[in-house]
């Protein structure tokens, strides 16, 4: 698959058709792979694709409109694209997508921290996630460890493609069964759960540079007049940020998971915004990022909208 | 709590149910003096965020009232505004904040009587409720 990759990735570059392509490279350590710019045909040999790759990488896309971009992209990456591109923020035929079949992600940094010491080789074999650290060599079910997300994606395989790296895999599917356990606990528990959670937030806004929804350039926190969201430490500021984020990515958030990954707290992010996109599917039949000639959810209406909790 | 006063944010549309209170007023409808109204042009100007500021800054609930569906000044602003508020309100009850710190109503500018009625129902529903313990910002 990685030899497969480097070869479009060079003929694409060597043929001119594009000016770089976003991929990714090994990390510092085993277990990551972080995002990767390959501007010339020498630097196409850097780039790799692993379950450990957990950028998205549509992300970067808006950086590059004055480029031609080859991205490598799996579902979620392309509903991400078509987002972006209802929003008027890049163009279909500047990108050149190599499409990539996803089996999900893996969570990096939880997995890293049960394994407790330093990791000196990571493999995926049948299934199995072999680690060999400096003392034995463990293994893992790959499953176990998967983003929650892609234990639940309903769309791993590219919705479009100009070239596609291996075979379509089938959906998991499954709904948000996540989503309906927490409903089911009773309010001061859930309000228990979610502050616990809220409060492990350090405010680096990892979640946020690393959304391929985030792009705009005065971001509501930042902002003083009003502000929205204190500085500081306090669990309303930090509970505010979040909830007004979720609100934000309400119909856009195309669930890669990205941001519960990056984040470097082990914050629990997803149970939010799966929350708002099982709704919108529910009551509104509304999938985000399937069609990039649908306006926005908040950017229409239906007359027999939802209005039974309105007096 | 049979002294506890609630402070009742309320933002009302201009054209419908700024109109409606106003009419409660001349008409000399009595309700509880618990709401604290804000007038924007229309319910549709109502951003979630707003909602979500208010109750970190200390008002004990919100009430948000606009124009019947079809009869916004703008013609479909309400509409906008109804998905909205949908999914601010599952939210926050998703993560546990209690059912009653946010109403909302369409109430029209002939609806004076409607106003108080809806006015009284917050008020009460809120004080059942007593004092907020959840969001509230250490100051």
């Amino acid at each position: 698959m990685v030899k497969k990759i480097r070869e479009i990735a060079r003929k694409l570059l060597e043929e001119g058709k594009v000016d770089v392509v976003l991929g990714y490279e090994k990390g510092t350590e085993p277990l990551s792979e972080r995002p990767f710019v390959a501007r010339t045909v020498e630097e196409v040999e850097r780039l790799t694709y692993s379950p450990f790759a957990i950028q998205n990488l549509a992300t970067y896309l808006p950086r590059f409109n004055n480029n031609k971009v080859a991205i490598l992209a799996r579902g979620c990456t392309t509903r991400a694209i078509n987002v972006l591109i209802s929003e008027g923020q890049i163009e279909r035929d500047k990108i050149y997508v190599i499409g990539i079949p996803c089996n999900g992600v893996i969570k990096t940094r939880e997995l890293r921290e049960s394994i407790g010491e330093e990791i000196e080789d990571v493999s995926i074999q049948n299934g199995e996630i072999v680690i060999k650290t400096t003392t034995e060599e463990k293994k893992v079910k790959f499953e176990d460890w998967l983003n929650i997300s892609c234990k639940y994606c309903e769309y791993p395989n590219p919705l479009f493609y100009d070239v596609l790296v291996g075979e379509e895999v089938k959906p998991r599917g499954g709904g948000y069964p996540d989503v309906e356990d927490y409903e089911k606990l009773d309010e001061d528990k859930r309000w228990e759960i979610f502050e616990a959670e809220m409060s492990k937030c350090v405010r680096c806004y990892a979640c946020r540079q690393s959304c391929p929804m985030c792009y705009c350039e005065h971001c509501f926190v930042d902002s003083t007049e009003p502000r929205w969201v204190e500085p500081g430490f306090d669990k309303t500021d930090l509970e505010s940020w979040h909830l007004i984020r979720v609100l934000h990515m309400a119909g856009r958030c195309v669930d890669c998971g990205t941001c519960e990954l990056v984040c470097p707290e082990g914050v629990k992010l997803l149970f939010l915004t799966r929350k708002v996109a099982r709704d919108l599917k529910r009551d509104f039949d509304y999938v985000s990022g399937l069609n990039p000639e649908k306006p926005p959810f908040f950017g229409e209406f239906r007359y027999d909208d939802k209005g039974d909790f309105i007096l | 709590m049979a002294d506890y006063e609630p402070k009742i944010l309320t933002i009302l549309c201009n054209w419908c149910s700024y109109a409606g209170a106003d009419l409660a007023g001349t008409s000399r409808i009595q309700y509880p003096s618990n709401i604290r109204v804000v007038r924007v042009p229309c319910s549709g100007r109502v951003n979630p965020q707003f909602i979500v500021k208010a109750l970190r800054d200390g008002v004990d609930a919100v009430w948000i009232s606009g124009c019947h569906p079809g009869d916004c000044h703008y013609i479909t602003g309400n509409y906008f505004a109804r998905r909205r508020f949908y999914v601010l309100k599952d939210l926050l009850e998703y993560v546990g904040l209690e059912k009653g710190r946010i109403h909302f109503s369409w109430v029209s500018a002939s609806e004076g009587k409607r106003f108080a009625d809806i006015a009284t129902l917050v008020t009460e529903e809120v004080k059942k409720l007593g004092p907020r313990k959840k969001f509230v910002k250490r100051r």
